[in-house]
């Protein structure tokens, strides 16, 4: 992957969207990409649609305005899709990933959208192996998968180690966390 | 407690000179007041705008023999907390120079 | 050695007086700035720093204490923004004419009112007289950077004056990237243990500072304030040629990009720089002899330099991300038209007012500006005041 990048975060204040791009953009930067990480600050009130960003490139980012034209959309919050336009601008050949129990065949229809649709339950991972609600872990998994920003081997790597550095006062649940990314790195489908 | 008498042998720390008005009691109160200090003991004075800043130090002359800051009219004790802090730091660093520290 | 990080804007100058390790910083926080004293005094509390950190009631007491601290001798940092910045207005000046060094980290916000915690230029641009230095920084490293360096500028012994290091709020100061922060050692010994105060309340012999100072005095004080502002041109690129040395990285009192050649030039300030820079980029590769400078020092204001940068050029387009009010343009561009004047003349210079209170600045905008001084050079008209992105 040579070229820039561009993925925007759709999700409401307090769930994390915002967590999760900056994971993503720490993921990049630790395996030696150039990368931006940042939401739009608005009104940051719990449940309030929330947008984040990221740029992950090889060389050096200077382009420092919000992203209209994303490569990828990520969409945490399905709920979101009656009431936000999220696919607006999103290039041709790009793809829109949302954490939902439906089908990306359902939701394309949804979306009225004729491009490439992921799905991926990041609610039931997380309930099944962390026991609660803690979307961002799957769901970056899951960008990780389709976006390719980086290699999925060296993503496990180094996601496994930054697990254990986080929790290193609680061990036990970083192969709780590891069993919520490869799930969700099996059970991310698509439709194109 | 001191009285009186002994007081007024301390070290005169403001000095006559200056152009507040004859009679005025605001040198006074400072002379006394800076005889709370013993006379090996310095002293940095932050004064607020007013006669007695405007009449005791009026370039290039001061009343002053400690040191003494004036920055603007509300904020005397703003201005002050912030040399405490240096001095506290300096202190703490080690970078006070020895007739100070001690 | 250099480490290479991802830090956003505020956690990079936090990390940076962090490594300066000052001694005192007097804060009170605001938006989106507030990061900033907030990591600082994790820093003090746990004892990661010797800083005295001074929690006050108002940013005119932060600048007040900040100044008593300098006064008495001490390295003073702080941080502030927008309103903030307006509040300490009386200090900036008592500050500066008291020549006391000191850096105050801004995250450029817009001035209320209306109130709106985004980022424009309106609350450095309107210190900008206030005798302070100022540098301007596209990125967290250019911040990091820049506040370094701030510290060193400030108190050397020909300037002895306030610095400011400005950043874009949230574009700058709540956006990771990549950066490569100095050691702590190398920060030690570049800025040094102590700093050298010629006069100081806690010094070898009392001083009074900050006198009633008449006609007869006040004017001689003014023009060496004014002399110290002079001097700090040739210690700005004297630290700079250290700071290259150490880190590898350039700077100068503007940066040029892409401007050998070029015909159309854009003079900007800050993060929307960068934004431009790819714009360059994708029209050079249309062949179109475009450039680019960003200013880095705005005080003092780099006027021959800067017309000398500009020579060549056949029109330039001054992009102002504050609005003076004045009916005549922004303040940079005021003072890049009169730098200009006499130097480089003959030339198209046109004033794009843009971004304000968070006006997100597109690639899109920036590409009309070039196509609007190509325009004006093919056909000789154009409007010199133009306001970029805004419903009319
Ligand atoms: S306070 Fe001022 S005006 Fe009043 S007597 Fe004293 S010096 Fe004179």
């Amino acid at each position: 992957m040579g070229k820039l990048v561009e993925i925007r975060w759709h999700g409401r204040g307090g769930q994390g969207a915002k967590t999760a791009s900056l994971l993503l953009a720490e993921v990049a930067f630790n395996t030696g990409k150039y990368i931006q990480g940042f939401p739009e600050y608005g009104p940051e009130r719990m449940g309030a649609p929330i947008t984040a960003y990221n740029r992950i490139s090889d060389e050096p980012i200077t382009i420092h305005s919000n992203i209209y034209e994303p490569d990828y959309v990520v969409v945490v919050d399905e709920t979101l899709i009656k009431s936000v336009p999220v696919t607006a601008g999103l290039k041709e050949g790009g793809a829109v990933i949302v954490n939902t129990a439906k089908s990306p065949e359902e939701i394309k229809k949804e979306l009225n959208f004729n491009g490439k649709v992921y799905t991926i339950d990041a609610r039931k991972i997380s309930e099944e192996t962390l026991g609660a609600y803690f979307p961002n872990t799957p769901m970056l998994a899951a960008v990780v998968k389709i976006t390719g920003v980086i290699p999925v081997d060296v993503f496990l790597n180094d996601i496994e180690a930054s697990f254990k550095h986080k929790f290193a006062n609680k061990p036990h649940v970083v192969p709780k966390n590891m069993e919520a990314v490869k799930r969700a790195l099996e059970e991310v489908k698509g439709n194109e | 407690m001191p009285n009186l008498k002994e007081l007024s042998k301390k070290k005169v720390r403001f000095t006559g000179g200056h152009r507040m008005c004859a009679g005025c009691g605001a040198p006074m109160v400072v002379n006394w007041i800076l005889k709370a200090l013993d006379d090996d003991e310095r002293a940095v004075i932050s004064n607020a705008t007013g006669c007695l800043e405007v009449s005791t130090c009026l370039y290039p002359y001061t009343s002053w023999k400690d040191s003494w800051v004036h920055t603007a009219f509300e904020n005397a004790a703003a201005t002050c907390s912030g040399t405490e802090a240096a001095f506290k730091a300096l202190k703490k660093k080690d970078l006070l120079m020895e007739s100070i520290s001690s | 050695m250099a480490k290479r990080v991802s830090l956003s804007g505020n956690e990079a100058v936090a990390f940076g007086m962090k490594q300066i390790n000052p001694d005192v910083v007097a804060a009170f926080p605001i938006t989106p700035s507030t990061e900033v004293p907030q990591y600082f005094s994790q820093f003090v509390a746990n004892g990661e720093v010797d800083t005295e950190f001074v929690a006050v009631e108002s940013e005119h007491s932060a600048m007040s204490a900040c100044i008593g601290a300098a006064a008495a001798g001490g390295r003073v940092m702080t941080a502030t923004a927008s309103a903030g910045l307006a509040l300490m207005w009386e200090m900036l000046y008592v500050g500066a004419s008291m020549r006391l060094p000191m850096v105050l980290a801004v995250t450029n916000r817009a001035l209320s009112g209306p109130i709106n915690i985004h980022n424009d230029h309106s609350d450095t641009m309107g210190a900008r007289d206030s005798g302070w230095i100022q540098l301007y920084g596209e990125s967290a490293q250019e911040a990091y950077d820049n506040l370094i360096q701030a510290i060193r500028i400030g108190e050397h012994k020909d300037v002895q004056l306030p610095v400011m290091v400005c950043y874009d709020g949230f574009i700058t100061s709540h956006a990771v990237e990549n950066l490569e922060m100095l050691d702590d050692e190398e920060v030690k010994k570049f800025v040094g243990v102590k700093r050298e105060a010629p006069f100081a309340l806690i010094g070898q012999d009392p001083v009074s500072m900050g006198p009633l100072d008449l006609p007869n005095h006040y004017f001689e004080h003014k023009r060496l304030q004014a002399e110290a502002m002079k001097n700090a041109k040739k210690v700005i690129l004297e630290i700079a040629a250290e700071y290259e040395k150490l880190t590898g990285r350039k700077y100068g009192f503007f940066e040029e990009y892409k401007m050998e050649d070029a015909e159309a030039a854009i003079v900007v300030i800050n993060s929307t720089a960068g934004t431009a820079k790819f714009v360059v980029d994708n029209l050079r590769a249309q062949g179109k002899k475009v450039g680019l400078i960003k200013i880095r020092v705005f005080r003092p204001f780099p006027a021959e330099e800067l017309a000398e940068a500009l020579k060549n050029v056949k029109a330039v387009a001054v992009m102002d991300k504050a609005d003076s009010f004045s009916a005549a343009g922004g303040p940079l561009f005021a003072e890049v038209r009169s730098a200009m004047y006499g130097r480089a003349d003959g030339k198209i210079v046109t004033n794009y007012i843009y971004g304000l209170g968070g006006r997100d600045v597109t690639t899109t905008q920036i590409e009309k500006v070039y196509a609007d001084l190509f325009n004006a050079i093919e056909t000789g008209k154009y409007e010199v005041y133009n306001y970029l992105g805004v419903r009319e």
